[in-house]
């Protein structure tokens, strides 16, 4: 994963209480933790708190840790997975997803015949109708796959990946293997399902 | 989509062995790095696959091509995976103010546990809120419409009640006792945020009549009415200018409003506060003037047609700072400032860029269709996302309608709704007003429009065509402003939508001929006299304002005795222009 061009010297100061260090770190850090959660979550409320609960539980524990060893993006990653497994656990948390309405399907159609308009307004519904498919694949996968795609998606390595969720390497090969063949079924069989 | 097909090929039973390790049979430097990485003995076994599979690919036609799917299918899957997430960051509205909002108050009571005697540690005592100012970015990047005024959900101190042992047992035990302990030990401290209860009780109004002053097209006074009591004071001298006068932003504090008018050929940028001293912040050559935007407080942006941004400060006048490099765009429209990013649009405003300010660097954010005017926007208060008005040009041959514009350049996002934009709520979720059945609604953003919230089902002006600009949401909340403009006699009307009591009044109306202009809430108190409006009572002006007792306009050389030309009272349908003809001091005639 891209990291911040100074993150080892920032992290260091950051466990030795530098007030400035960590905020340099939540600026960085928290549009992709929160991503993240929502990419999971579907919820932005609660997106917002766990992102919060992430970075305050992060700061109180960054003096118990080592700076000198500590790689903050995966140890930042497994805080935030780690609030989102706590609330499903709370909550027996089932993940309801609102499939985004097509353009043209509300009350208030666009007219987007218009030439000038098929470009950009082709280019819309397809993000709306690939991010709807998305959604709903997301939801489908074990939670573990999920976060491992995602994961995936950010850059992360193998090694990252499985030091974020606590797991092998072998382990997190098997799964995210699994997670993309997975994803691609339910995605292409969705697909087909919205064409006919 | 495209998907591989390798079906043709004979099986080999190293396939699935290569989409499991694709990655490491990718990586430049994979064996190096899962030489380095592995450690259990799946891991090992792992890593003599990889080496028998980099002597195995070249040979096998299966392999080569399972592999040249899988990649295929990795590389679409990743990409569409990246743009979810930058999608999903765009939906939800940066957390940083609170989390630094925390950790302030973190800070503190760390300071203050360090100079207090010793407290006894591990003891878990329940959360509790308190208010916290925290100003973060300038405010000002919701236009004229209202900024949200943020929700601070602040966790607290353990440490404040740990001071007295005794009282923190008895007070544990109480909480208990009373069964409200769990209650408190469970509740997370975002679950109530906590609003700050900011007071935005006025509206600023800008009013400008017909001259007959030789030489000054217009006369323009700047008012500040109180919603709640419709009580009202004139803030400014009267304005002589040749065109009208332009309102910018209220400022990022509610103290001050930026505005500019043309006069004998210059543009000239000025604050309430520069005016009422006498002076303007700067002036530019009409043909070299565009707009001009808050930065902070203290600073102003002003746009320049053909030489740049400028930054200056609003006392002294002096620049601070000029971004030349903005000269590349022509006749640049600013927006918003969000530091260090500078929102701004192309003349005919169907193209959105952001530039930062400290390195200069411009990214286009929309893409040019050329069919909408992107007008009016506002920015919600994270700074995440632009929220827009899209009004049909003429080489539109679409609707109009509310977009989403990611702040990043991610993406821009018909919302498929029709309305006029508001401001935003506590939970930062955007407020728009829509007509349904005859009414005006007050509406709240969801997901889709199915789940949009109905606030206010009938709120004022009732039927009334709302345009752009014409509709403001306090920064607080707790109501809206909305100018209407009567089609059959011309007069406009302003009402006050109160939107906790859901009750609604008609605060002034102004008669055919006059323009007022809603420039935003602010911050000021209202001092004038003036008695309540009622519903149809009109404006009341306050005659013994310290601004026209001053008497004096605020274009130099043009010293008027201000009572004379404009002290007057406005009333439900009078002509004003012809009152202003004729009469000198006093009241219109009825």
């Amino acid at each position: 994963m891209n990291v911040l061009e100074n993150e080892p010297q920032l992290t260091l100061e950051a466990c030795k209480g530098s007030m400035v260090a960590f905020e340099a770190l939540v600026v960085y850090y928290e549009p992709r933790i929160r991503r993240m959660l929502y990419s999971l979550t579907q919820d932005s409320q609660l997106t917002q708190d766990l992102c919060q609960e992430t970075f305050l539980a992060a700061y109180r524990a960054l003096p118990r840790m080592s700076g000198e060893e500590l790689r903050f993006a995966p140890w930042l990653y497994r805080i935030a997975l780690n609030q989102v497994r706590s609330e499903w656990r709370r909550h027996k948390h089932v993940s309801v997803v609102p499939f985004p309405t097509p353009m043209g399907n509300g009350d208030e159609v666009f007219d987007d015949t218009g030439e000038a308009c098929l470009e950009s307004g082709e280019y819309f519904e397809e993000q709306v109708v690939q991010r709807d498919l998305i959604d709903r694949v997301m939801t489908q996968l074990p939670p573990a796959s999920a976060m491992c795609l995602l994961l995936d998606a950010e850059g992360f390595s193998y090694s990252e990946i499985a030091e974020t969720l606590q797991d092998t390497l072998s382990a997190v090969r098997s799964r995210l293997s699994r997670a993309r063949q997975t994803f691609q079924r339910l995605y292409r069989t969705l697909e087909e399902e919205g064409r006919s | 989509m495209k998907y591989s097909d390798a079906d043709a090929l004979p099986p080999c039973e190293f396939s699935a062995h290569c989409v499991l390790l694709l990655d490491d049979l990718d990586g430049p430097d994979s064996a190096h790095a899962v030489k380095r990485v592995f450690s259990s003995v799946d891991d090992r076994q792992d890593e003599q696959r990889v080496e028998e599979l980099r002597v195995h690919l070249p040979t096998c036609p299966t392999c080569s091509a399972t592999l040249a799917c899988a990649r295929q299918e990795r590389s679409w899957q990743r990409a569409a995976l990246g743009h979810y997430l930058v999608e999903s960051e765009a939906r939800v509205p940066s957390t940083t103010t609170r989390i630094f909002a925390v950790l302030e108050q973190e800070s503190l009571e760390q300071t203050e546990q360090a100079s207090a005697p010793p407290k006894r540690q591990g003891y878990i005592l329940p959360e509790i809120l308190v208010p916290l100012s925290l100003p973060k970015g300038n405010g000002n990047g919701n236009g004229h419409h209202s900024s949200v005024v943020g929700q601070q959900s602040l966790r607290l101190s353990n440490h404040w009640v740990r001071n007295g042992f005794a009282l923190a047992a008895a007070a544990a035990l109480i909480f208990a006792a009373a069964g409200v302990f769990g209650h408190f030990l469970l509740r997370s401290s975002a679950d109530k945020p906590l609003t700050q209860p900011k007071s935005w009780p006025s509206v600023l109004l800008g009013v400008s009549l017909l001259s007959t002053i030789p030489g000054v097209v217009r006369l323009t006074n700047v008012y500040n009415v109180d919603a709640m009591s419709g009580q009202s004071e004139q803030l400014t001298p009267p304005i002589q200018s040749s065109e009208e006068v332009r309102y910018e932003t209220v400022s990022p504090n509610g103290q001050d409003m930026l505005f500019h008018f043309s006069n004998q050929g210059q543009t000239i940028y000025t604050t309430l506060q520069t005016v009422n001293s006498g002076g303007y912040v700067t002036k530019v050559p009409d043909d070299d003037a565009s707009n001009a935007i808050w930065m902070d407080n203290e600073h102003i942006l002003v746009a320049h047609v053909h030489s740049g941004v400028v930054e200056l400060d609003i006392h002294s006048g002096l620049p601070v700072q000029k971004y030349a490099s903005l000269t590349l765009l022509v006749n640049t429209h600013l927006l918003f400032y969000y530091a260090p990013y500078l929102y701004f649009q192309n003349a005919r405003q169907t193209i959105m860029y952001r530039s930062n300010l400290q390195t200069g660097e411009r990214q286009q954010l929309t893409p040019d269709t050329g069919a909408l005017n992107f007008t009016p926007c506002i920015m919600n208060p994270s700074g995440s996302s632009m929220y827009c008005e899209a009004q049909s040009n003429q080489f539109s041959r679409t609707g109009p309608g509310l977009y989403m514009v990611s702040s990043d350049g991610s993406g821009v996002q018909p919302l498929d709704r029709r309305g006029a934009l508001l401001g935003f709520a506590s939970d930062h979720a955007l407020l728009f007003l829509q007509i349904a059945l005859n009414n005006n609604q007050v509406m709240k953003l969801g997901q889709t429009p199915k789940q949009d919230r109905v606030l206010m089902k009938n709120a004022a002006p009732p039927t009334a065509l709302i345009g752009p600009g014409d509709a403001m949401l306090a920064p607080d909340g707790h109501g809206l402003i909305v100018q209407d403009s009567n089609q059959n006699d011309k007069s406009r009307g302003v009402w006050y939508d109160d939107l906790t009591t859901q009750t609604s009044r008609k605060l002034l109306t102004f008669a055919p001929g006059s323009d007022a202009y809603l420039i935003g809430w602010d911050q000021l108190p209202v001092k004038g006299k003036a008695p309540a409006p009622g519903v149809t009572t009109p404006l009341a002006m306050v005659q013994d304002s310290p601004a026209i007792r001053r008497s004096e306009s605020i274009v130099s050389g043009d010293v008027v005795d201000a009572r004379e030309t404009i002290s007057f009272r406005v009333k439900d349908t009078v002509d004003c222009r012809d009152a202003i003809n004729r009469v000198r001091v006093g009241e219109c005639p009825a």
